[in-house]
């Protein structure tokens, strides 16, 4: 994909996750967050390896935390 | 000539309080003079609460006079960061959208301070909702550096340590999530601790990111702030973060000394990033030799994973929780928010749910690196606290912001203890200084290395001139 072609997928990309999701970005600041969508691109991607079942995150559901004592 | 009791620490004034030689009545008096006659040109305070103060005051002397001493805090000022809900005081978040908030109960911080009979100074600026800032389009103006007042005060705990640097008050809590007790602490120069996740109720302070924020003093000296830790740490059940984990007396060995500890020095995280100034790499350097001539082996760590991995790892997760809290918000009235708050908050909206779970992976890698590996071959790590001294207060903000190596944010990711300290000045007269990372639940450590770090340079000595506030 040539650099232009990217950058056009990135925009519309850009454009149809902001009507997805309800928002309204006022005209004098698309560019900026636009800026900041390309430049957390590069950062989600560096979150990426190869992994195995040892990497399940902590702490998503634990009994103890979600009821916080109401439970017992 | 009034005596300066801002230059006494905690103890020492407490050990006044107790003798009869000084009344919490008179101590908070000054405070409120030095806030009175300072704060103008520091914006530090969004709420003075005076008559709540002198009221606090003459109920500890009543107590102490009746043999009622309730601790290191009894008779003590503080401040408290106006992300703490106050029962009757206003609680803003430095937002046009909670301007006249008035919560009906106190945080958990703010209650064990009344019941550890401190005296309440008022509510300290922040950036809006403890994220975006500096800003000049909020309700309440920002904090300002006492050191000079062109630059700012770091953040987002900016009232915080500006009141602390220039003794308004010895001690104040603030809040970091991925940075902000350490950067404002660096940039004021005093002490700020990020404790352990869960070892301080997040109960009553408005959320920036469930799992990365934390609570924890900024104070004069690593004394100060292990004081002030002491009565806020500990365990609470309806906090899903707390841990339940024994609080230990910080200050049991504080005055242990560094001989033959080993100490890992995390250069690899700083020494080449843009943006990082020689003279903070330098300060760096010196400080690790004094901790050497102090007894202490300090070596550069090999083998930490890239910073950027941390900084990633840590962003994603903070946006995405930033951005699930202030959706609604978000939507309906983003006018409301600062321009810097809104932009950058808003990108949280972008954030996909496997770039959210790779994150949460990553994260438990990365602590595991800094637990198991790093800190099985030292019993402290060391790192800058910010990349150069503080910078100007209206400097543009160049590039993609969420890229700027901030060297707090490891920890934050992580989990564990990490203290900003004071390491000297820069050319132009603002501080320098460096971050000391222990092990979980190891904060007394900590403040042991920071404690002969500090009793050897004696950079907290030094006070910024009321003169630069009172000129502006």
């Amino acid at each position: 994909m040539s650099s232009d072609d990217r950058s056009a997928t990135m925009r519309q990309a850009f454009e149809a996750i902001t009507a997805l999701n309800g928002l309204t970005l006022p005209p004098d600041r698309v560019e900026t967050i636009f800026e900041g969508f390309v430049g957390l691109q590069a950062m989600t991607a560096d979150l990426r390896r190869e992994r195995t079942a040892e990497s399940e995150p902590a702490g998503v559901f634990v009994p103890d935390t979600i009821t916080r004592g109401a439970a017992s | 000539m009034t005596e300066p009791l801002e230059t006494l620490t905690i103890a020492e004034l407490g050990d006044k309080l107790r003798n009869g030689s000084l009344t919490s009545a008179k101590i908070t008096e000054h405070c409120l003079t030095r806030v009175a006659d300072l704060d103008p040109s520091l914006n530090a305070f969004i709420t003075v609460t005076g008559d709540r103060a002198l009221a606090d005051a003459a109920k500890a002397d009543r107590e102490l006079a009746d043999g009622t001493d309730r601790g290191p805090m009894h008779g003590i000022p503080y401040g408290l960061k106006d992300i703490y809900d106050t029962a009757g005081i206003r609680t803003t978040c430095h937002s046009k959208l909670r301007q006249d908030v008035i919560p009906a109960t106190d945080s958990i911080c703010a209650q064990k301070l009344v019941e550890a009979g401190g005296v309440l100074l008022g509510k300290l600026s922040t950036h809006e909702f403890a994220f975006g800032g500096p800003s000049f389009d909020l309700p309440f103006p920002p904090a300002r550096n006492p050191w000079n007042r062109n630059h700012g005060p770091g953040g987002s705990s900016s009232g915080s340590g500006a009141a602390v640097a220039m003794g308004m008050t010895r001690t104040a809590m603030g809040s970091d999530t991925g940075g902000s007790i350490r950067g404002p602490a660096a940039y004021c120069g005093v002490i700020g601790i990020k404790p352990t996740y869960g070892r301080v109720s997040r109960r009553g302070v408005f959320p920036l990111s469930y799992t990365m924020d934390h609570c924890g003093p900024l104070s004069k000296t690593v004394e100060d702030a292990a004081i002030t830790l002491q009565a806020v740490a500990g365990y609470d059940p309806v906090d899903p973060g707390s841990a339940d984990a024994p609080v230990p007396d910080f200050r049991a060995t504080l005055k242990a000394g560094v001989k033959g500890m080993k100490i890992g020095l995390l250069r690899s995280f700083y020494a080449d990033a843009e943006g990082m100034a020689p003279e903070s790499i330098k300060a760096i350097d010196d400080a690790a030799e004094t901790l050497r001539s102090l007894g202490a082996i300090v070596e550069d760590v090999q083998d930490a994973s890239p910073f950027t991995q941390y900084n990633s790892c840590g962003r994603v997760i903070l946006l995405a929780e930033a951005y699930a809290i202030h959706e609604a918000d978000l939507k309906s009235r983003p006018l409301d928010y600062g321009r810097l708050t809104m932009e950058r908050i808003m990108l949280g909206a972008y954030i996909s749910s496997a770039d959210l779970v790779q994150a949460q992976r990553l994260r438990r890698e990365l602590s595991l690196e800094v637990n198991n590996f790093l800190l099985k071959q030292y019993d402290v790590l060391l790192a800058p606290s910010s990349m150069s001294p503080a910078p100007l207060i209206d400097a543009p903000q160049k590039g993609f912001p969420l890229a700027w190596p901030m060297q707090t944010m490891p920890f934050n990711v992580t989990g564990n203890p990490a203290m900003s300290i004071p390491i000297g000045f820069s050319e132009s007269g603002l501080p320098l200084s460096m971050q000391i990372v222990g092990g979980y639940f190891d904060e007394a450590t900590v403040f042991r290395v920071g404690h002969a770090y500090e009793a050897a340079t004696q950079w907290h000595a030094r006070w910024p001139s009321p003169s630069v506030a009172e000129a502006a």
